[in-house]
């Protein structure tokens, strides 16, 4: 009887019983299979260490000096408005020769194939340049859009949308309807990394850090009653710039990488800009323009900021350009500012001040309120926050005598390697451990060969074509 | 991409190494019966051994060859000093025993 039982129950398994059981059995597996790669060891590590290295701040990270008026800075002091330049005459000449260096081909890194790199890279930036001052975005390049309504058969028809917001300050009627601010937060995220930004933060406008007044010497001095709409958000992006390009600062061929991280900034801010707009929001796309990027992507958890005055960012160290979007959008997750020990480390490395070529970086054990030198004819010098103050017009002199950007304080510093697992396991170690490691971490750095400058090897590895397919087999 | 060389494909031999230090060192206990202090010495010597490898292997990926030496002489040099105290206490103990 029970032998019966068993046969009958063995016949009522069916084909599609057979099947459910299997896509069940199939379920399970795969939960527990990414359950089990959630709780590798190395996951479990990766999130312990984290918490230690990374310190997220509910406070605003900057230290501002006590009873010191601090004052918004003037976009005539920056470099790009060249305003220092204009006060100093003997400057003017130099800047010529800055513009147009010419190259050597008996001199590695300074061939015209290095220099070609170096002036190309640039080349997108030059074009777009008028989307800096004129808060209206030009078209640059020439498409279907370019049609007039006159072209469309139906002469009536109002002009495209998308044709409006290209040509100036229209913004779509109509608002995205986002259900919340994380998705509207994700949104704007992905499309930026969509456009070529490799990290994207957002945080609020802060005034402070805002140009008082704005100046180029195309559409000359400006303020921001020019600008449309009142900005309440700026979201902050910043631009891988090639790793092996920058290991041959100070030469053109680094300044290709410094280029291409221009071109790139105007392209993908522009680009994002277009996108706030379709989303029915003011925005004007900045580049070093309208605001001083570095405080907003501190403030945007981006980075922290260096002894050599730039933001060192976790992923690719100071190897980065930014790039802003103001916009009037405020439904989003604003970013908080971070800090994983590199204030801590710049006090004792010091690669930069000692490789930089001007002797413009300071060699100050503790940051200050206000330079330490003499800052002759306010070189983009803004006093009142503690930090490293550096002298602008040496680092100038020497961009000029060696006809670009120079970079290699971007080049030796140790927080710039390229992506691989045992660089982030150094820097979290370091960020972990006491002062006088750090100066045992900047000597390892050395040795192992990291941060050269004046690096022939250097320049001859960024062109040889070995390890490189450019056909994709070969 | 290339299959058989890149950073995924050194994590594999990192992982068929590591099975490989275990296995020889469960083989080493069972012949010799390793004391704590013989485990220690080989465990530590395989962790260096298995880190020189990882390290030299990516620097060299990453096409600093200067750092992948140095990382063969910083992490190479204590998993052979380890490896060879391992040696030793195995042979002096396998010596008391005979």
């Amino acid at each position: 009887m029970n032998k019966e039982k068993k046969i009958n129950q063995s016949k009522n398994v069916t084909r599609r019983d057979f099947f459910k059981i299997g896509a069940v059995g199939a379920a399970l597996g795969l939960t527990s299979v990414s359950k089990a790669t959630e709780n590798t060891m190395a996951n479990v590590i990766d999130k312990a260490t984290d918490s230690a290295v990374f310190n997220e701040l509910d406070e605003e990270p900057f230290d501002f000096k006590p009873g010191f008026e601090y004052k918004r800075f003037d976009e005539i002091n920056t470099f790009q408005s060249t305003g220092p330049m204009r006060r100093d005459e003997k400057v003017i000449p130099k800047m010529i020769k800055f513009i147009w260096p010419g190259f050597d081909n008996n001199q590695p890194g300074y061939r015209q194939v290095d220099w070609a790199l170096s002036k190309a890279g640039q080349s997108l930036k030059f074009k777009m340049k008028s989307l800096e001052g004129k808060w209206e975005q030009d078209r640059f390049d020439f498409t279907i859009l370019d049609m007039k309504p006159s072209d469309m058969e139906d002469d009536s028809k109002e002009k495209p949308d998308i044709l409006k917001i290209l040509e100036g300050n229209y913004v779509y009627p109509e608002k995205a309807p986002f259900q919340t601010k994380q998705e509207a937060t994700d949104a704007i995220k992905r499309a930026a990394r969509l456009y070529g930004a490799d990290l994207v933060g957002i945080t609020r406008r802060d005034e402070r850090f805002d140009y008082k007044a704005f100046f180029d010497p195309k559409n000359g001095r400006r303020d921001w009653n020019d600008i449309p709409f009142e900005p309440k958000t700026v979201i902050v992006m910043a631009f891988e710039m090639d790793y092996e390009a920058m290991t041959a600062a100070p030469t053109h061929v680094a300044d290709g990488a410094t280029g291409d991280g221009y071109s790139q900034m105007h392209k993908t801010s522009y680009q994002m800009a277009v996108f706030m707009k379709c989303l029915g929001y003011q925005a004007i796309a900045s580049n070093n323009d309208v605001g001083l990027s570095i405080p907003y992507a501190i403030k945007a958890g981006l980075g922290e900021l260096g002894r050599h005055g730039l933001l060192i960012t976790y992923q690719y160290g100071p190897r980065i350009r930014l790039a802003k979007i103001y916009t009037d959008f405020d439904f989003v997750e604003y970013d908080k500012p971070v800090e994983f020990g590199v204030q801590e480390f710049c006090k004792r490395c010091m690669r930069c001040a000692d490789a930089c070529p001007a002797n413009a970086i300071t060699k100050a054990l503790e940051p200050t309120y206000e330079p330490e030198f003499e800052d002759e004819g306010n070189w983009f010098v803004n006093p009142g926050i503690k930090k490293y103050y550096n002298n602008h017009k040496k680092c100038f002199d020497f961009w000029v005598e060696n006809g670009n950007g120079c970079s290699s304080c971007i080049s030796v510093c140790p927080y710039n390697k390229p992506d691989f697992w045992h660089h982030k396991l150094v820097d979290k170690i370091s960020a972990m451990l006491p002062g006088p490691v750090h100066s045992f971490m900047r000597e390892m750095d050395k040795i192992f060969g990291y941060g050269d400058t004046y690096d022939e090897k250097a320049i001859k590895k960024f062109w040889s074509s070995r390890n490189r397919k450019y056909l994709g087999h070969k | 991409m290339d299959i058989f060389k890149g950073v995924e494909i050194m994590f594999f031999w990192l992982g068929v190494l590591s099975t490989l230090a275990v296995v020889i060192m469960v083989h080493l206990h069972k012949v010799y019966g390793l004391n704590w202090k013989t485990w220690i010495t080989s465990g530590f010597g395989a962790f260096f051994f298995v880190f020189c490898v990882a390290w030299s292997v990516s620097s060299v990926l990453e096409g600093e060859p200067q750092a992948a030496a140095l990382g063969l002489v910083f992490f190479g040099s204590p998993a052979i000093v380890l490896f060879l105290i391992t040696r030793r206490m195995i042979l002096k103990k396998s010596n008391k025993n005979s």
